[in-house]
């Protein structure tokens, strides 16, 4: 997981048909990385410093340390992840509705 | 020129088409509408006194390119819903263009014929923009630009196009009007010195997020030491869809990445 500190990042995905599609270019104060933390799954986008940037990384060793040895800020910093990825679901959700209409 | 959505279809049902059809189409009105109106303001605006005798062939010339510019726009744009309008800014700075031309036509003498360099300058300007948009948008830079801070400053300008460009919105905020060009270095200095000011602080900045975040500056502190600081440059390759969630940083163009610790390709 990754803490946007500085710079522009951009979310590169690859389509079956080996097309790259941009999906989204987060900026200063915003994570990455976080689903693939919780998940462990294969990472699902390319991810691209798009200008210098200066992020800071929280690997999943950390992580795996901060579960054992701290199970408060553990629990914080998960609840603080899911409140992202609701608030990114539900503007997809919107996106999506928008876009049906 | 600006780009729009108005209505537009992805994947529908059968069903829908005829309702979605509608929409499109009332969509295609409203921004038509949207579009005449823009383009006779944007006219009047260009073509104020001395220059209202030719008003007439400015909305003309603003109807005409609106009308082929949204076209090409609607066939060609990656984005099927888009629609393109004229844009303010680009407005604001051809209107500022041709009151100069004209204010130093003014002083040299009037010429019989005003509509010729008028024309080549308004030619020129929307060449000159489309160009560096397309550029822009082939470097995909818009966002790198406004993340390096660029802003866009107007000066020379009469008191009346002053008021006129904030009254009637046609410029962003964040545009700098200036007196003169000393005045409008002097502003872009003072923006150099704010920024530079406010990026002494990153590391304090983590933490001040991490705190609001986490609901505690306890927290914020542990979970910093936790963190690892990462400086890229421009196309580094900091994680490869498929890639296992491991710390991985490469270069696609060999431009390493300043950290204390990094592995390229896995």
């Amino acid at each position: 997981m990754h803490f946007i500190l500085e710079g522009r990042i951009g979310i590169i995905v690859k389509m079956d048909d080996g097309r790259m599609i941009r999906v989204r270019s987060p900026g200063p104060h915003t994570t990455i990385g976080e689903m693939g933390l919780i998940t462990r799954q294969k990472r699902s986008a390319t991810i691209k410093a798009e200008v210098p940037s200066v992020l800071y990384e929280l690997n999943a060793d950390a992580c795996e340390r901060l579960k054992r040895e701290n199970g408060a800020l553990a629990q914080a910093l998960l609840t603080y992840i899911v409140r992202v990825m609701a608030e990114r679901l539900s503007f997809a959700s919107k996106v999506i509705g928008v876009l049906r209409r | 020129m600006s780009v729009n959505t108005a209505g537009g279809s992805l994947t529908r049902r059968p069903g829908e088409l005829a309702r979605g059809g509608v929409n499109d189409i009332f969509a295609g009105l409203v921004a038509s509408v949207i579009n005449i109106a823009y383009g006779l303001s944007f006219a009047a605006l260009i073509f104020a006194p001395p220059l209202n005798t030719w008003l007439a062939y400015g909305i003309a010339v603003t109807f005409i390119t609106s009308a082929v510019t949204a076209a090409i726009v609607a066939a060609r744009s990656s984005l099927p819903f888009a629609i393109a309008g004229p844009d303010p800014t680009t407005v604001a700075v051809t209107a500022t263009l041709v009151s100069a031309l004209v204010a130093r036509l003014t002083a040299q003498g009037l010429p019989d014929d005003l509509l010729a360099p008028v024309a080549i300058i308004m030619g020129l300007s929307a060449a000159l923009t489309g160009i560096l948009l397309f550029a822009l948008g082939l470097a995909r830079a818009g966002g790198a630009a406004d993340e390096l801070g660029a802003r866009l400053v107007l000066v020379n300008l009469s008191p009346e196009l002053r008021e006129s460009f904030r009254n009637r919105k046609l410029i962003a905020d964040d545009v700098i009007l200036a007196d003169d060009l000393d005045r409008a270095l002097e502003s872009c200095e003072k923006e150099v010195i704010a920024t530079h000011l406010a990026e002494s602080g990153t590391a304090a900045s983590l933490r001040d997020w991490l705190t609001q975040a986490l609901g505690s500056a306890e927290y914020a502190e542990q979970l910093f030491q936790l963190c690892e600081r990462l400086e890229v440059g421009k196309d580094t390759i900091i994680a490869e869809q498929g890639d296992q969630p491991t710390p991985c940083i490469s270069s696609s163009r060999g431009v390493s990445a300043s950290s204390s610790r990094w592995t390229t390709d896995g």
